[in-house]
């Protein structure tokens, strides 16, 4: 992961969307979350209002990117976009403050991938664009 | 509030036209609808015009090819749930005495391939690939294996079930039976789902003519009465499943029946796992026991209650405007007893209609006689 931030300091690497993961002060991945400052709720990625009580007032959260597979599948016939891309596997996340991501899972063989397994964020390069590494936050096995 | 019926249902047949604009396809289906309900063109108040991807004003452009000049019309997009949602704005138009005949139309002509373009363009959902319809049903599938036990056989029954429906009607794309071999040999999409259980990509046009109910038919009997409908989204806790169960509800509570009524369903098979959740959704069986409930027989065209006896989105294909409507003229010509080949042995009293789309949502109706 110290490659992909050296490249993002660089110029070399570009995030994937921007504000959507950050770095903790202990230096490990952080996800850009949301939470409403009057209920609490917490969501990624950002929201602009609160979903479960209305309010406006949100705030920024960073959220630590550990928790168990909720459920996960193989693309293996993508969006135009992704067509040179595939088969990659997505898996939905259940952090451990309740928080649901989606994301892609990496560094694991589909046989072994299993609802309930443990993971954890890490940056990854997701494609090439114009010259430059597109980066964004996956899951490992934890 | 004024009784709102379905006086008159047409198609044109779904599959591939490239020599035909949605213009084209969308007056055929609306000339037979009209013509079906015997009723005078000068009689219809609004359109409206249910379609995802066809332009700005494409409702217009297919009112000015069927001489409905002068009279309002309405562009309705609910993603694949658009069709449904159309027929249920109509309805509140002739509740509110607004007009007395109103002609939902809904069309679709669709590029080939896995459906692009959802949500925001450079959202992280676009960025990261994640906006893959096959994909989001891989996940529901996935869950639902891992829960209930269900498994990929009972998910490719749906196919086999739908695919053999479709070959008995002269609108469906796909009019050839598969085997369930077939179906999970089919090459894989989205795991576990297999080509053979995601529904095609299609061009097609249906229509319907709804009316108050004290309009003079020439054949009243063939109408069918919309007794309900609704349409939802998500909340911020729940799931495409929850969407749907509630919207459901939301629908029989307007119609005053329960699921104990339903006789017929057509339902939004655009992948095999969405028909077994929705038998769960629509309250046809237990939650979790989607997968035993196709096993056993019961929503084939001989079962308890029929399901997609259209050959559903599988089969006659998912214009993603069209389908909505297309499902109630399923509907209404099997409760006339006019459903030909395919027709049920009993023909249904109470059906109901569902779609759900891209972003949660979902919209269901109720039809009776
Ligand atoms: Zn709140």
């Amino acid at each position: 992961m110290s490659a992909i931030l050296e490249d993002l300091r660089k110029g070399h690497a570009i995030p994937v969307v921007p504000n959507v993961f950050a770095m903790g002060v202990d230096g490990s991945l952080r996800l850009a979350g949301s939470e409403c400052q009057k209920c609490q709720w917490r969501t990624f990625p950002r929201v602009k209002r609160c979903l479960r009580c209305h309010s406006g007032n949100i705030g920024d959260v960073l959220l630590i990117p550990q928790g168990i597979v909720d459920s996960f599948t193989v693309v293996r016939q993508g969006p135009l976009e992704w067509t040179g891309l595939v088969p990659y596997v997505l898996v939905r996340v259940l952090l451990e403050d309740g928080v649901q991501v989606v994301s892609h899972l990496r560094e694991c063989l589909t046989e072994d991938i299993r609802i309930g397994m443990s993971v954890r964020g890490e940056l990854a390069v997701l494609f090439e664009e114009e010259g430059r590494s597109v980066v964004g936050p996956v899951f490992v096995p934890a | 509030m004024a009784n709102v019926l379905v006086a008159g249902v047409g198609m044109h047949p779904t599959g591939r036209f490239s020599d035909k604009s949605y213009r084209d396809l969308a007056t055929v289906a609306a000339v037979a609808a009209v013509e079906d309900a015997g009723l005078s063109w000068d009689h219809i108040g609004v359109l409206f015009a249910s379609h995802t991807r066809q332009g700005i004003s494409a409702g217009q452009q297919v009112a000015h090819d069927l001489g409905l000049a002068g009279i309002p019309v309405v562009n309705v997009e609910n993603a694949c749930a658009s069709g449904t949602t159309a027929i249920h704005e109509a309805a509140t138009w002739i509740e509110a005495g607004r007009v007395d005949v109103a002609l939902v139309v809904g069309f679709e002509k669709m590029p080939k391939g896995v459906i692009s373009g959802l949500g925001e363009p450079g959202s992280y959902e676009d960025r990261m690939g994640l906006n893959v319809m096959p994909a989001l049903y891989g996940l529901m599938a996935q869950k639902h294996m891992h829960r209930y036990g269900t498994t990929v056989q009972q998910m490719a029954l749906v196919s086999v079930k739908n695919h053999q429906n479709g070959v008995l009607n002269p609108y469906a794309q796909y009019r050839k039976a598969v085997t369930l071999e077939e179906v999970l040999q089919s090459r894989m999409v989205a795991d576990p789902l297999t080509l053979l259980q995601c529904c095609p990509t299609s061009d097609g046009a249906a229509a319907v003519v709804l009316v108050n109910g004290s309009t003079v038919l020439p054949n009243p009997l063939r109408a069918v009465r919309w007794a309900g409908s609704a349409v939802g989204t998500m909340r911020f806790d729940s799931d495409e499943s929850e969407v749907s169960h509630r919207t459901a509800l939301a629908a029989y509570e307007a119609a005053s029946i329960g699921p104990e009524d339903i006789e017929l369903v057509e339902c939004h098979d655009a992948f095999t796992i969405g028909e077994i959740l929705h038998y769960e959704e629509l309250g046809l069986c237990p939650e979790g026991e989607g997968g035993r409930f196709i096993e056993e027989g019961h929503t084939w065209l001989n079962g308890k209650v029929p399901v997609n006896p259209s050959g559903g989105l599988q089969s006659r294909g998912h214009p993603l405007g069209m389908t909505g409507v297309a499902q109630v003229y399923e509907a209404v010509v099997q409760m006339r007893g006019e459903a030909g080949d395919r027709q049920l042995a009993h023909w249904p009293k109470t059906a109901v209609t569902h779609t759900q789309g891209y972003a949660g949502v979902a919209a269901v109706g109720v039809l009776q006689r």
